[in-house]
This record gives C-alpha cells, sequence and structure tokens, in this order.
C-alpha cells in the first residue's frame, strides 16, 4: 500500500467530521452510535487530557485521577506529542486509490501513534471486537508511522493497559479495493 | 419381626416425642383456660404451667442433643479441623507461589529496563558522537573564520581535522545498577542487541570536514556576521539531537513498558483485621474509633439494635482508615 498526499489539520471534531475520506468508523458503521454514561466519560478524561479547551470541568473528581494516570504512563514522551490531530491522505493499493481521513489522539508524526481507550474491557478482548488495531493501522500508514499502540485506562480502578499495534496494511489494501477508484479518474 | 435393640430405641424415642408433644398441647390448652380471665394469680399460674412445659420439652431435646445432634456434629467437627490444617499448609504453598511470581516478574521487569537501557545508550552514544563530530567541524570552522585563517592554508588544516576526528572516542554507557538480573543473563541480553559501529559516522564526518570548507573564502568575506549565524545554527542542531534522544528514549520506554509480559500470581485476598484484645480498653478504643470513623458502607446489619462490638471491629478493619490504639493484622485467604 502506497500512501501519499499526506495532510494534518488543527480543527475540532466538527470539522473533522466534515472532512472528506473513509475513516475506520465511517467504513465500520460505528461513527453514528449515542453515546453511553460510559462514552461520555471517556470523552471527558479524553478532552481533560488531549483537547483542554473542550472539557467542561463535568466529574473532576473521576475524570482528574483518570487524566493523571495516563498522563503518567506516557511520561516524558508526551511534551512531544501532537494531539487530537486530524490527517487526510491517499491510501493507494493495485492501481486504485482511496481518500483516508483519521483523528489521532496522540502523534509524533513519522515516529509513534498513540490511540487512547477509557473502557473497562482488556485490550485483549476489545481490540478484536472493536478491531482497534485496524484502527490505529490506518493512523499509523497515514502518518507515517512504523509504532503504534493503544493505551487503556480503567475507569473504575485507574489502571493503565498498554498494547503494541503490529504493523499491518491488509485490511486497509482490502477497503482500497471496496472503496477506491482507479488512479486515472482520481 | 424381632426390632434391633437400636431399632427398639427409636421407636422409644418416637413415643417420647408423641407423649411429650400430647403434654405441651395439654399446657397450651391448660393455660388459655387460665387466662380466660386475667388476674394477677391466673398469670402467675400460666407462667408456672409454662415454666413446666418448658422443662419438659428441653429434657427430651436435651436427651436428642446429647444422644443425636453432638455426636453427628463430631464427625464435622473433626473434617473441619483436618480441612483448616490443610488450608493452611495450602495458604502457605500459595504465598511462596505468589512470592517466586513476583520475584520472577521483578527479573523480568529488570531485564526488560535493561533491555531498553542498551537500547537507548546506544541511541544517544550514536546520536552524541555523531553530533560530537559536527561540533568539532563546526568549531574548527568558526574558529577559522574568528582567526581569519588564510584560505590557502585550509587544505593542510582539513587533514589535521580528520587526524583529530580519528583519535575521538565514543561517549561511554552510563551504568545500569542491576538487581536481579544475573552477569550471565546481562551478557545474553547485551549481547543480543546491535552494537553501535562509529566507523561509518567517522568516514561520514571525514567526508564533511573535507566539504565543510567549499564556502569557506565567502564566509572569510563577511566573518563576523557568518560566525554568528553559524553559531546560531550550532545551537539549534544541538537542541533539535537532544530533543530526538528524549523522543527515542521515551517512546522505547513506552514501548518497552507496552511489550513486558506479566506472570500471573496465584490469587491470596488480603485483608486488614483489627485484632481482638478481650479487654475493657479495646472495647473502649473499637467504640471511639467507630464513632470517628462510621464506617457504615462496610457493615452489614439486619438490626441496628443488635450490632456488635466484633462487627464494629470488622468494619473498622475493612474502611482502611487510621484508627488508634487498636492493633492491625493482616490475614490472608
Amino acid at each position: 500500500m502506497q500512501v501519499s498526499n499526506i495532510q494534518y489539520y488543527r480543527n475540532n471534531f466538527e470539522a473533522y467530521h466534515s472532512m472528506n475520506g473513509y475513516s475506520y468508523s465511517g467504513i465500520t458503521k460505528a461513527s453514528g452510535v449515542v453515546p453511553s454514561e460510559k462514552m461520555r466519560l471517556g470523552t471527558a478524561v479524553h478532552n481533560y487530557l488531549l483537547e483542554p479547551e473542550a472539557y467542561n470541568h463535568e466529574n473532576r473528581e473521576i475524570v482528574l485521577p483518570l487524566a493523571n494516570a495516563v498522563r503518567d504512563e506516557i511520561g516524558a514522551l508526551l511534551p512531544f506529542l501532537d494531539t487530537e490531530v486530524s490527517v487526510s491522505a491517499d491510501f493507494e493499493y493495485s492501481g486504485l486509490i482511496m481518500p483516508y481521513k483519521g483523528r489521532v489522539d496522540m502523534l509524533r508524526a513519522g515516529k509513534i501513534v498513540l490511540d487512547l481507550k477509557v473502557s473497562e474491557v482488556p485490550l485483549r478482548n476489545s481490540i478484536p471486537y472493536f478491531g482497534y488495531d485496524r484502527q490505529v493501522n490506518g493512523y499509523m500508514a497515514a502518518t507515517m508511522c512504523d509504532i503504534g499502540m493503544i493505551i487503556r485506562i480503567d475507569p473504575k480502578s485507574a489502571r493503565v493497559e498498554k498494547k503494541m499495534i503490529p504493523k499491518d496494511h491488509s485490511w486497509w489494501e482490502e477497503q482500497i479495493l471496496r472503496f477506491g477508484v482507479p488512479k486515472e479518474i482520481y | 419381626m424381632q426390632l434391633t435393640t437400636q431399632q427398639q430405641g427409636w421407636v422409644r424415642l418416637a413415643d417420647m416425642k408423641s407423649s411429650l408433644f400430647e403434654e405441651l398441647q395439654k399446657a397450651e390448652l391448660e393455660i388459655q383456660g387460665i387466662l380466660a380471665e386475667i388476674n394477677s394469680d391466673n398469670l402467675k399460674s400460666a407462667k408456672s404451667v409454662m415454666k413446666e412445659a418448658k422443662e419438659k420439652r428441653m429434657s427430651f431435646t436435651r436427651l436428642i442433643d446429647e444422644k443425636l445432634i453432638n455426636p453427628a456434629m463430631e464427625y464435622e467437627k473433626r473434617m473441619n479441623q483436618v480441612i483448616s490444617a490443610a488450608a493452611v499448609v495450602e495458604l502457605e504453598m500459595r504465598k511462596i507461589a505468589e512470592q517466586e511470581a513476583l520475584q520472577a516478574q521483578e527479573i523480568l521487569n529488570e531485564e526488560a529496563a535493561l533491555r531498553t537501557h542498551i537500547i537507548n545508550e546506544w541511541f544517544r552514544i550514536a546520536a552524541e558522537n555523531r553530533l560530537n563530530y559536527e561540533k568539532a567541524i563546526e568549531a574548527s570552522y568558526r574558529n577559522c573564520l574568528s582567526c581569519r585563517v588564510p584560505v590557502e592554508k585550509i587544505p593542510a588544516m582539513i587533514t589535521d581535522m580528520q587526524c583529530i576526528l580519528e583519535q575521538f572516542e565514543i561517549p561511554q554507557m552510563t551504568k545500569f545498577t542491576r538487581g536481579f538480573v544475573s552477569d550471565v543473563r546481562a551478557m545474553e541480553i547485551y549481547n543480543s542487541i546491535d552494537k553501535y559501529d562509529p566507523v561509518f559516522d567517522l568516514m561520514k564526518a571525514k567526508k564533511n570536514a573535507a566539504e565543510r570548507w567549499v564556502n569557506y573564502a565567502l564566509d572569510l568575506a563577511n566573518a563576523d556576521v557568518a560566525i554568528k549565524a553559524l553559531e546560531k545554527a550550532a545551537e539549534e542542531r544541538e537542541t533539535a539531537i537532544a530533543e530526538e534522544i528524549a523522543i527515542e528514549t521515551a517512546t522505547n520506554v513506552l514501548i518497552a513498558q507496552a511489550e513486558r509480559v506479566t506472570i500471573e500470581t496465584p490469587k491470596i485476598k488480603r485483608e486488614m483485621k483489627v485484632v481482638i484484645v478481650e479487654s475493657e480498653a479495646w472495647a473502649k478504643a473499637v467504640l471511639v474509633n467507630f464513632i470517628k470513623v462510621f464506617p457504615v458502607d462496610k457493615l452489614r446489619v439486619k438490626s441496628w439494635s443488635k450490632l456488635t462490638l466484633a462487627q464494629m471491629a470488622e468494619a473498622l478493619g475493612k474502611s482502611g482508615a487510621e484508627l488508634t490504639n487498636l492493633q492491625m493484622e493482616e490475614v490472608c485467604k
């Protein structure tokens, strides 16, 4: 799979949503889910840590310890990471091109992608169920990163789990065959 | 059919039960009759009838306790003793297994940390070594400008510079303090990681040195300004290298943490309990602490009026609060 025309955007989620391109959640139809209480907590932790200006300071007593636990885990790398970055790129495979878009939690372009999950479900269960590895591989491809990692924080125990995601473009190549258009008419 | 002695005993017991129940029924009816008219004397008589009935009932149930229930329970008591003794041994075994697992985990953690340390150190050494070559060349270049070294002397200067670069020693690896990993294992880990080979960087640095003075004559024309610009560039380059090292190091640490193997430890439930002391002082201490902490979330009571000191002490133990004048002990299950 070839990746070209990479562009980064510092925008909010709504602006990202309106961008053109196939995202993982768009392809898997996971983007229209009505958020549950737990999902809202996850968003709050996410916001506080990665987009503090978007955090409304509700449930501070729950959100802060979780965000701090994640920050401690990422440690010395955090100051070098860009957070909440939207990226678009052209994914090319077998003569077809598919526009891609993704919103990366934490990124050092060309080096490492970190995806934050606030969930009680261990990664060994959630990764195969939700296909998080495919999602992260999309981010990795679009940002030219060889290292992908998911960091899960358990909202009940504040315990952090980390898992490396092996580089594997095969799922995205299948998507290019499904949604891509010939290079000549792209 | 001839009954055995034991069977005869059971028949006799059934007869005793029937006659007792008849007598108890009579006593109940008698009391109802007496209390048809309520007065002090009748109440006294009713109580006397009930007392007598209770004694009859107790002599029967005592007999059953002594001859039937207590002997039957002896089996349980003996079984329980054996099981309790075995549970102590089994808990000890789990504790030993836990200790071994924790020790193995510590070794694994240290091995992972050592591996990361070596990887990071080689990266740092390589980056610093390259930077040292660069800094030396740049410093020499700026020095030439500063001293206004004539252009014709530069080729000899470059040769000297290249000789100096050959004398450079690569930075030293910082020491990793081991507590658990053996010398042999540490050596295995060290040997399993690609070492930094400075030969290629030295060749490149010598080539860079040869090319660095290409624009020297032009820079010499406005030497002071050129020096300032070069100093700024050198500073920026040093900052960039330091950042590169910091990112690589932090990334490697994160990766090592994510890849760390976790050994399953046997499950041992540990609870803190208040040590029971049969004394008035202990009772007061429990009451005082209970009122202070009031750990209602750790209590399971059906009736508040029946809350005991033992229950209060148990709840205090579970509360995790700092208690005064009470001794705590850890209980493993």
